[in-house]
């Protein structure tokens, strides 16, 4: 019996491979967020007018990309 | 290298003393990369007062940041690599085409949140000496910021440390300031030229008294 559960596994890595990214990249994109709420509000503290909108820029298209990945992730299951 | 211009004519009187008029101090232009400016134009900072403007910009020298880039451009070849010696993982793994982009493309994602993250640590931690106060912003892993302040005219002593050979041949070290009574020092750690930066915070703290 646990000879034939570890075949299942083995024979399905593809699919629990997806499943741990998926969980993987839910809990980056949220840090992403975090990220990107952060220098936004450092970016108060100290703004050098020419640069802090790229600054927030870089942080909101990091933030998207991993929301991006995520439904790619989800989407080709 | 920023560029100090002076900011005084001399003006020669026919038969009389030359005069010394003090010209308006020449701003600089901040860059992304700028870890030291003088009279910076279009910075503004929290709860600056009214009359307030900024003398220095202090950051970590740039060679600071050679670590993280030369970890990060390191990083970047790591999956041209895995994918050359794939095959000794086949027996082990195997996952289908898509998997692997999705896997791929994460740990960029990865890569270019780890060069935001130092980049920002780099970028937001600052030492600001405006003709009021000094301020100090340290920020540590970006979830982390502590921001002190001292007025002008409670810093008694300004001082420089610059120990070792790295330290010389790139010219920073540590810039020191020591506050009357209980106050703590204020320090602006791997500042690039520290003589520099220690002279006018001296003439300034001198020219408060």
């Amino acid at each position: 019996m646990s000879l034939d559960l570890i075949n299942d596994l083995l024979a399905g890595q593809d699919l629990i491979f997806r499943l741990v990214l998926i969980v993987l990249i839910s809990l980056y994109g949220l840090f992403a967020l975090i990220v990107a709420i952060q220098i936004s509000n450092l970016n108060k503290s100290l703004n050098q007018i020419g640069f802090s909108p790229i600054f927030n820029a870089l942080t909101i298209i990091h933030f998207f990309a991993a929301l991006a990945l995520l439904v790619y992730a989800v989407i080709s299951l | 290298m920023p560029e100090e211009k002076s900011g005084e004519f001399i003006i020669n009187n026919a038969g009389g003393a030359p005069v010394t008029v003090e010209a308006e101090p020449i701003k600089s232009s901040p860059h992304f990369y700028s870890n030291l400016l003088f009279h910076p134009e279009n910075v503004i900072f929290q709860n600056q007062e009214g009359d307030e403007e900024i003398v220095l910009l202090v950051r970590r020298d740039l060679i600071t940041n050679l670590p993280w880039i030369l970890s990060a451009v390191a990083l970047i070849f790591v999956p041209p690599l895995i994918a050359i010696f794939s095959s000794l993982f086949t027996p082990f793994f195997n996952l289908s085409g898509e998997t692997q982009i999705i896997i791929t493309l994460f740990y960029y994602i990865i890569i270019f949140g780890f060069i935001l993250i130092q980049f920002a640590t780099w970028y937001f931690n600052i030492g600001l000496v405006t003709n009021v106060r000094v301020i100090d912003i340290d920020v540590s892993g970006i979830l982390n910021k502590h921001i002190s302040e001292t007025r002008l005219n409670i810093i008694e002593d300004v001082s420089y440390v610059q120990i070792g050979s790295i330290r010389t041949i790139f010219d920073y070290g540590d810039v020191i300031m020591q506050t009357a009574g209980t106050q703590p020092n204020f320090e602006f750690d791997r500042s690039p030229e520290p003589a520099r930066i220690a002279r006018i915070i001296a003439d300034m703290i001198g020219g408060s008294r």
